[in-house]
């Protein structure tokens, strides 16, 4: 394929920068040869929706770091990172063993993924259990503020606080709670029961 | 590498308050992000903060590719809708149309398929031009008014070869025959005999000639060989005996490929062939008859394709002609083979 690498590194940029077009873009570019992949593998379309969006959070993550280089397209970068973690998944499931994927090909997508991606994921499942058990009106807060954005004038609006300094007072109350829930939960890892 | 773990150290508490400049969180931020679990063991507010900042990236890049997922899978449902409600009649009618194509398609290329593959071989059958035959010399050569008379300086449109397959029937290619007035059968001391096509089958490109002179029928009878009704394998070898001209010629080959891509009836041969010999038998090592010359394939050097016995074996038999059955041909030498069948293979003349 055909690609220009300044515009894909372009894109990369757009991308980390969270702009909403980028991920569409990868998205349309990208999205049929993992699908096609995933099919031919053995698995069907929600499973390659799953694995795309794992390989996209890999190459945020890949992306966000300073030495990092694109040096294929974007395609091609999230195809070998779609197989490997497939193959991965399927290996653990079936705990079938794909002989090919022991040699060159390893070599290559282990240098593609981040080595901190399964450390991240892992901070991720953590804060996401505590989230949970974080009671309202602190979870809502929290969740507006972080991940959709909203700015403390909008907070203090739409969830009915008296002005921003009350807002940002509860905001640090609830951050404070979830850190202790955070550092109080077990780790998810140890989550299996071990009997 | 190192990481500016004290300069961070410092700003977490800021940042958990808010109080950091927007460039100074944004720093914060990226250089929290690049460092490993396992150095942030002892501090816990980095810790947080990291995960925390994980956390909003994983869900944001998330939703965000949900939307997209939804976005996408909704469009492309509307669209399919919107489609068929919109021009139900005018895909009805685009069906039709494409069906009636398709059929009308598939007939004509039928059609014109089977006219070219007769054009795509190179007919042997000799096409004579201005082969002057006087009917003097024949008599006079014979010295016998019963045979058949042949009109005087005419013109030979085409010739081929045949061979005897039953008393007084004589195998040849029908392509031959192709517009014949009227056919005459030479035999190897330069007799002619009259012929009369009694069956033609296009597919096989198959012609069965009869002769009814007396003395042709009394001359041959013990015919030496006989039509194999199984078919030969892959690269047996095999002979042929023909007229490209006037004498006899021998050439031999093997069974280059049991089935000819486009004609299940055929054999395609690694063997010489020369226009003329259009009709010749091919012949295994036992004598027996496996094949008939038909045409040349043209794109292969010596290519020849050859209708297999066992097809045209069945064929006769189905207009009740049974050939010869017995071979005395059985072990006998090359030589000694060529020698017996030489008499039963016939040229054969168009007018």
């Amino acid at each position: 394929m055909k690609y220009n690498l300044d515009k894909e590194k372009e894109l990369i940029r757009q991308f980390v920068e969270n702009h909403h077009k980028a991920v569409e873009t990868i998205y349309k570019n990208s999205f049929n040869m993992v699908k096609v992949l995933i099919l031919q593998m053995g698995g069907n379309d929600n499973d390659a929706e799953d694995i795309f969006q794992e390989a996209l959070i890999v190459l945020y993550h890949q992306a966000q770091r300073d030495h990092f280089e694109l040096t294929s397209s974007i395609s091609t970068y999230l195809y070998s990172v779609s197989r490997k973690l497939w193959l991965k998944k399927l290996n653990k499931n079936l705990s079938v063993s794909f002989v090919e994927d022991t040699d060159i090909f390893e070599k290559y997508s282990s240098k593609l993924m981040s080595e901190d991606y399964e450390e991240k994921e892992l901070l991720f499942k953590k804060m996401e259990k505590s989230m949970d058990s974080l009671g309202e009106p602190c979870k809502s807060l929290l969740h507006n503020f972080y991940i959709n954005s909203w700015s403390m004038e909008r907070i203090v609006h739409e969830l009915g606080y008296n002005n921003t300094d009350t807002a940002k007072t509860q905001k640090y109350k609830c951050l404070m709670r979830l850190k202790k829930i955070f550092f109080n939960e077990k780790n998810v890892k140890d989550d299996i029961p071990n009997e | 590498m190192t990481y500016p773990m004290n300069k961070l150290k410092e700003q977490v508490g800021l940042y958990l308050s808010d109080h950091l400049s927007v460039e100074d969180k944004k720093q914060f931020e990226k250089n929290l992000l690049q460092i490993p679990n396992n150095m942030l063991d002892n501090e816990k507010d980095l810790l947080f903060v990291k995960s925390l900042l994980v956390f909003k990236q994983h869900k944001q890049l998330k939703n965000r590719y949900q939307s997209i997922i939804s976005h996408y899978k909704h469009n492309l449902y509307k669209h399919i809708q919107y489609v068929w409600y919109n021009q139900k009649i005018t895909i009805s009618i685009a069906a039709c149309v494409g069906f009636l194509i398709a059929i009308v398609t598939g007939v004509t290329y039928n059609f014109f398929s089977s006219m070219q593959e007769v054009e795509k071989i190179d007919l042997l059958s000799k096409k004579i031009e201005r082969v002057e035959y006087n009917q003097k010399t024949i008599n006079a050569s014979t010295g016998n008014k019963n045979h058949t008379a042949v009109p005087n300086s005419v013109i030979a449109k085409s010739s081929g070869t045949g061979f005897l397959i039953k008393k007084g029937l004589v195998l040849t290619s029908l392509h031959t025959l192709n517009k014949a007035d009227s056919i005459f059968i030479v035999d190897s001391k330069d007799l002619f005999y009259k012929a009369n096509v009694i069956l033609k089958i296009d597919s096989l490109d198959v012609a069965v000639l009869k002769v009814e002179d007396k003395s042709f029928l009394s001359k041959y009878k013990n015919i030496p060989y006989n039509i194999k009704s199984q078919e030969e394998m892959l690269g047996e070898h095999l002979f042929s005996l023909g007229y490209p001209g006037v004498n006899l010629n021998y050439t031999e080959g093997f069974i280059a490929s049991a089935e000819n891509d486009n004609n299940r009836y055929t054999y395609n041969l690694f063997l010489p062939a020369n226009p003329g010999t259009s009709g010749s038998p091919i012949i295994n090592n036992n004598g027996e008859i496996v094949g008939m010359i038909s045409g040349k394939t043209p794109n292969i050097e010596n290519g020849v394709l050859a209708y297999k016995s066992s097809t045209i074996n069945k064929a006769l038999k189905k207009n009740e002609i049974f050939p010869n059955q017995t071979n005395i041909l059985w072990g006998l030498g090359k030589k000694q083979q060529i020698n017996k069948t030489s008499n039963y293979i016939y040229r054969i003349y168009c007018y």
